[in-house]
This record gives C-alpha cells, sequence and structure tokens, in this order.
C-alpha cells in the first residue's frame, strides 16, 4: 500500500506555530496591547496639558485611555471628554463647533471626524467634506457647492486654516466678487452679521428663520411673504419696527368692528379666522351686565321674553345650566304670570289659577303659605282661591258660595244679623257643618275673618 | 492560455478585479480604504479565507485520496489560483501600512506567497511518467521537493498563527473596544 501525502499536518509546522505563538506572548508581556496598534499615536503637542499630558504619543500605549472595554457602559466619546474637558464644556452648553454638533440625535461621534493611529506627525482631524453635516452648525451648505469659479468648495475657503472658526467678513469679500453694488447696498441694508438671517439651504435667504424672534411665523402666517407685514421696509432697523399686534394689520377683518377688543388671538388662531373659540373672558368680569343678545339673538328660546342680557341666568359654560333669578319679572311676584313657565309643574292641574305666587314662594314649591293645613283647600269643591278668598288671600268670606247665602246663614244660626255671623272659621274651623260641638261656639261673630 | 496555465488566468482576473475596485474607490475619495474601512475588512477576509482554503482544502483532498472529488490537478490548481489572490487581497487591505502585528502576519504572507510560488515550479520539475527518465534526475527533483514542503508548512503554520492573533486582536481592539 502506497504512504499517502503528509498533507499540511506535520509535526515542524504545529513546532512552529508554537514557538510563534510563545514569541508572541513575551512580546505582547514587554510591549503590552501595542503589538496591535494599527499606527503611531499623534505627537503633536498642543502646549496645552489636558488629562496630564500634551499629545496623544504620551498615552504610552495604554489603549484604554480611549478605547473601551466591551463590558463597560462607556464609549470612546466619553473617553476622550475625560481629557478634553474643554469640548466636554462645549457639549454640554451647546456653544462652539463641538456643541453645535451636538445638537441631535445624528450628531457625528468623536470618530467620525477625529482620526488617530496615523502616525507622530498625522493628522487628527480628517472631514469627509462631503459628509460633514454642517447644517448641525445651524448653517447648510446646500448653497455652497460649488464656487462661482466651479470648483467644489473646501473647508479652507471659508474657515482658513481653523475649521472651527469662522469670520462672516469672508462672505462680504466674496459676494463682492460676484456683485459688488447689490452686496454694498445689502451689507449697508442689512449689517454685516450675514448668519442672522441667511442659514444657506436656499440661495436667496428664504430659509430665514422668523421664529428665532419673538414674533413666530405659525398657522397662515407662516405662508405670508416678507413683504406682507414688512413693506417697505430695507433694513434691520426698519423689520425690527414692523408692528407686532393683530389689530395693526388685521383692523380690515373685524367684524366686530372693535366691540371685542383688539386682540384677535383671544379667541382666533393663526390658521384661520373661521373657526373661532369666543373666549368670554374678552368681555370683562361683568358678564351678566352684557348686551349677549348681539350674538345670540338666534339662540335666545325665550325669544326675548327676559332681555337681552342672558348673563343674568345664564353662564359661560352652557345654555343648559341657567340659573333664573326671579328678580327678572316685572312687577310684584304674586301678579305674575308663573304658569307660562310652571304649567309643567303645576299640581293643581290650574285649580288654583297660573298666579302660583299667591301661595308659594320662589326657593321652592313646598312651603306653601296657603295655610289650609286645618281647613281643606278643596272645601265644598272650590275650583279657585277667589271663590273663598274674592278680595285676596288675607281675608276671606264664606258668603261667596251658593250654599253659604246670607240668608241660608242666617237662618241656620237662629236668625242672628248676617254681620255677626260672617267669622265662620271661629266656629267651623275645620270647615265641617252644624252637627257636634263644631259650631257652637260662642265666640263672637265680627264680619269677615283671617285665616292666617 | 495553456490548459496547464488556466490557474493563473483566473489568479489574473481575481487581481485584476480587486485592483479595480481600490482604484475607483482611490479616484473618488483621493486616498486608499484603511484597513479598519468596510471595504478594506471585507477584502482582508475573503483574502484570509482564499489562503486558508487553498491550504486546507488541497491538503483535505491530498490526505483522502478520493478521486470522485475531482482529478488533483483541478484541486491543485484551485489551491494556486487562491494562494495568489488570497495573498494579494490580504496585502491591498493592508494599505500600505505595516504596523505591529499585523506586519508580521504581511511579511508571513509575503513569503509563504514566494515559497508557494517556488514550491510550485519544483512540483512540476518532478516528471510524472517514468519513461525515459534520468533516475538520478527524479530523485534529486523529489528531494527538492521533500525540502521545499520541510518549509513551507512550517511557514504556513506560521502564518496562520499570526493572522489568527491579527484577526482576534483586531475584533477585540477595533471591533468590541470602540
Amino acid at each position: 500500500m502506497a504512504k499517502k501525502p503528509s498533507g499540511s499536518v506535520s509535526a515542524t509546522g504545529i513546532i512552529a506555530a508554537g514557538v510563534l505563538l510563545v514569541a508572541l506572548g513575551v512580546w505582547a508581556g514587554l510591549a503590552g496591547p501595542a503589538m496591535f496598534s494599527p499606527g503611531k499615536l499623534s505627537a503633536k503637542a498642543t502646549g496645552v496639558k489636558l488629562g496630564g499630558m500634551t499629545s496623544h504619543a504620551q498615552t504610552g500605549g495604554s489603549c484604554d485611555i480611549c478605547h473601551v472595554e466591551p463590558w463597560s457602559s462607556d464609549d470612546m466619546a466619553t473617553r476622550c471628554t475625560r481629557c478634553h474637558t474643554d469640548v466636554a464644556t462645549e457639549i454640554q452648553t451647546h456653544e462652539g463647533v463641538h456643541g453645535l454638533l451636538s445638537r441631535n440625535a445624528s450628531s457625528p461621534t468623536c470618530r467620525g471626524c477625529h482620526s488617530e493611529h496615523l502616525g507622530a506627525d498625522g493628522a487628527l482631524t480628517v472631514v469627509d467634506d462631503s459628509k460633514f453635516p454642517h447644517e448641525l452648525t445651524g448653517y447648510s451648505l446646500a448653497s455652497h457647492q460649488h464656487t462661482i469659479k466651479g470648483p467644489a468648495f473646501t473647508c479652507k475657503d471659508c474657515h482658513g486654516t481653523d475649521l472651527s472658526r469662522f469670520d462672516q467678513a469672508i462672505c462680504a469679500t466674496c459676494h463682492s466678487s460676484i456683485d459688488a453694488k447689490f452686496t454694498a447696498s445689502h451689507k449697508a441694508s442689512f449689517g454685516a452679521n450675514c448668519l442672522l438671517c441667511h442659514k444657506g439651504s436656499t440661495p436667496d435667504g428664504t430659509d430665514f428663520d422668523h421664529d428665532a424672534f419673538a414674533f413666530k411665523l405659525t398657522g397662515a402666517h407662516a405662508g405670508v411673504a416678507c413683504s406682507g407685514c414688512h413693506t417697505p421696509t430695507r433694513s434691520r432697523q426698519a423689520l425690527s419696527l414692523t408692528p407686532q399686534t393683530c389689530y395693526s394689520c388685521h383692523a380690515k377683518d373685524d367684524k366686530h368692528r372693535g366691540s371685542l377688543g383688539y386682540k384677535c388671538n383671544s379667541c382666533h388662531a393663526t390658521s384661520t379666522w373661521s373657526t373661532a373659540t369666543f373666549n368670554h373672558s374678552v368681555l370683562g368680569s361683568n358678564v351678566a351686565s352684557k348686551d349677549c343678545a348681539s350674538c345670540h339673538a338666534d339662540t335666545d328660546i325665550h325669544e326675548g321674553a327676559f332681555g337681552r342680557q342672558c348673563g343674568q341666568c345664564h353662564n359661560t359654560g352652557g345654555w343648559s345650566r341657567a340659573l333664573f333669578s326671579h328678580s327678572r319679572l316685572s312687577g310684584s311676584l304674586a301678579s305674575a304670570d308663573c304658569a307660562s313657565c310652571h304649567a309643567g309643574n303645576d299640581v293643581h292641574s290650574g285649580r288654583f289659577g297660573r298666579q302660583c305666587g299667591q301661595c308659594h314662594s320662589t326657593s321652592s314649591w313646598g312651603g306653601s303659605s296657603a295655610g289650609h293645613s286645618a281647613f281643606p283647600a278643596n272645601h265644598g269643591g272650590a275650583q279657585t282661591c277667589s271663590t273663598c278668598h274674592p278680595s285676596g288671600t288675607k281675608t276671606y268670606t264664606c258668603y261667596g258660595c251658593h250654599e253659604h247665602t246670607p240668608a241660608n246663614v242666617q237662618a241656620e244660626h237662629g236668625g242672628r244679623s248676617v254681620s255677626s255671623l260672617a267669622n265662620c272659621l271661629q266656629c267651623h274651623s275645620g270647615g265641617g257643618g252644624g252637627g257636634g260641638h263644631e259650631g257652637r261656639g260662642s265666640g263672637e261673630h265680627r264680619g269677615h275673618g283671617n285665616d292666617d | 492560455m495553456s490548459k496547464h496555465r488556466r490557474e493563473l488566468g483566473f489568479a489574473g482576473l481575481g487581481i485584476a478585479l480587486v485592483t479595480t475596485v481600490y482604484v475607483v474607490v482611490y479616484k473618488v475619495t483621493g486616498e486608499l480604504p484603511p484597513a479598519s474601512s468596510a471595504l478594506g475588512h471585507t477584502v482582508g477576509i475573503i483574502g484570509t479565507i482564499f489562503m486558508i482554503l487553498s491550504q486546507t482544502a488541497y491538503s483535505i483532498r491530498k490526505q483522502a485520496g478520493n478521486t470522485r472529488w475531482g482529478p488533483m490537478v483541478k484541486w491543485l490548481q484551485s489551491h494556486v489560483m487562491m494562494g495568489l489572490v488570497g495573498p494579494y487581497m490580504v496585502l491591498i487591505h493592508s494599505a500600505g501600512k505595516f504596523n505591529g502585528l499585523a506586519a508580521i502576519a504581511a511579511a508571513m504572507t509575503v513569503i509563504v506567497l514566494i515559497s508557494g510560488i517556488v514550491g510550485r515550479y519544483l512540483y512540476t520539475a518532478v516528471p510524472r511518467e517514468i519513461e525515459g527518465v534520468n533516475p538520478e534526475h527524479l530523485a534529486k527533483a523529489k528531494k527538492a521537493l521533500a525540502t521545499w514542503r520541510a518549509i513551507h508548512i512550517p511557514l504556513t503554520w506560521t502564518l496562520f498563527t499570526s493572522v489568527l492573533v491579527h484577526v482576534a486582536g483586531a475584533l477585540y481592539y477595533a471591533t468590541l473596544q470602540r
């Protein structure tokens, strides 16, 4: 049988691998993890000590000063800012270039712009111009992709050698070469702080962020051209003096003709006039005294019977929660036609007429003052109070009934004079007839009695 | 192209393809993709897999001796093709930067590559037909090939050991320790 080829597995191969592993172990013991370093760290000294060092090279190969162990809750940015405390301050205060760049979730990490292991003289900031999120600084490069001569802009075109600085004088310098007359005029009108209005996303400055000022452009205001409010202003000072009250622009739109004041935004939103939410507070504290009918005439179910000041009974929370004040009734309560409102509440089914106030008070239906606790109100089938009380409820007479004619009464009482028999209740307090002791009393008959 | 040189043609094609990708990226970005970039890592990983396959697949075929897996010459051609393209990809992965252990792994790659090329020509120098061959010449060729194998295999082990440690270090420091 022929011997098979030995292949790649051989004792010498395994020994060679073992020797190399031992050598690498010795190397790691002597030099530490630097054996895995992809390149030397920067030795560029800033002259300022950060974390006790003036350059990254001074870390001496201690990887964990910058690199984060997999089990640590830190990230590399945390390690960076341990030494670069000035950057940490910028990020916390949102100031400076790092503060601007760290304003939202899509912000680049430190590694996004800064590199290392590129050698002792290697660049520490390597920014990909095309990928740098310049808009996070508050200024987009959308309108500065190419110079007027054609080539793409480079960072140095605007920033010079220090990318963290920007002198706005470069704006005027460059734009003067494009249109010197316009640039001079524009600068004279609006000043040299170009970034106050221009954010770079559009070439003509229409990306101006009006919300940076007190008057926010919300709703329909957002769609109004600058000249809709700022006519014919041509300077920053004139722009700042533009009136900001509603009425300064909308007086012509006021259908209330000033009757509801001049703060339109008390009821109206900026989106549209038609969906106003009326705020009665514009009427002042005393709503009850206002002429509600000037707005609510169409909704008055009383058809004007209770006047125009709805607030006397209703509140602004809703029509249904009214509290009727009887003081609104003209004349005496007793003479009022209560049934015009209370017909549905009349448990007497109209027997006692329409003037409930003759017996009842306005506080409740109970507690009637009719005083018929002993004498039945339906005595003899009486239908109306006036049968017994022709001159009001303070007095009564029994002679109003056909049975109690003066002649009949006189005959019943043995021929006494009619006038001496007028106070029937003295003997007939319960309205009973002649039987028993009732009606046998010896009291003096004094004419018309008092049933109180 | 000679039938027996077909592996060199495939190797040339693979090398040209990788080179084209890198030239395009260089033209666009102005720099070679760093070893730690997505493209750099991809090329490095594929190159390493080629190198491992080049070594192991051929050896397994030789050990198995199973002719149903195809003739040895095909496996040898694959071994040569991947043995050329793999190291090329590993070297281009380095983007010209050689530091620390990565530099040792790159150096070993070059050494094993050269050794492999030498071995390939020693292998073809051994006559396959016994008739008319000078026995002394045959013995010399076989001895040379055995000597080469005694050197090449330890070099290969050394290469893969250094690559293994380099990959482990890269995974830990450049991937886990961000």
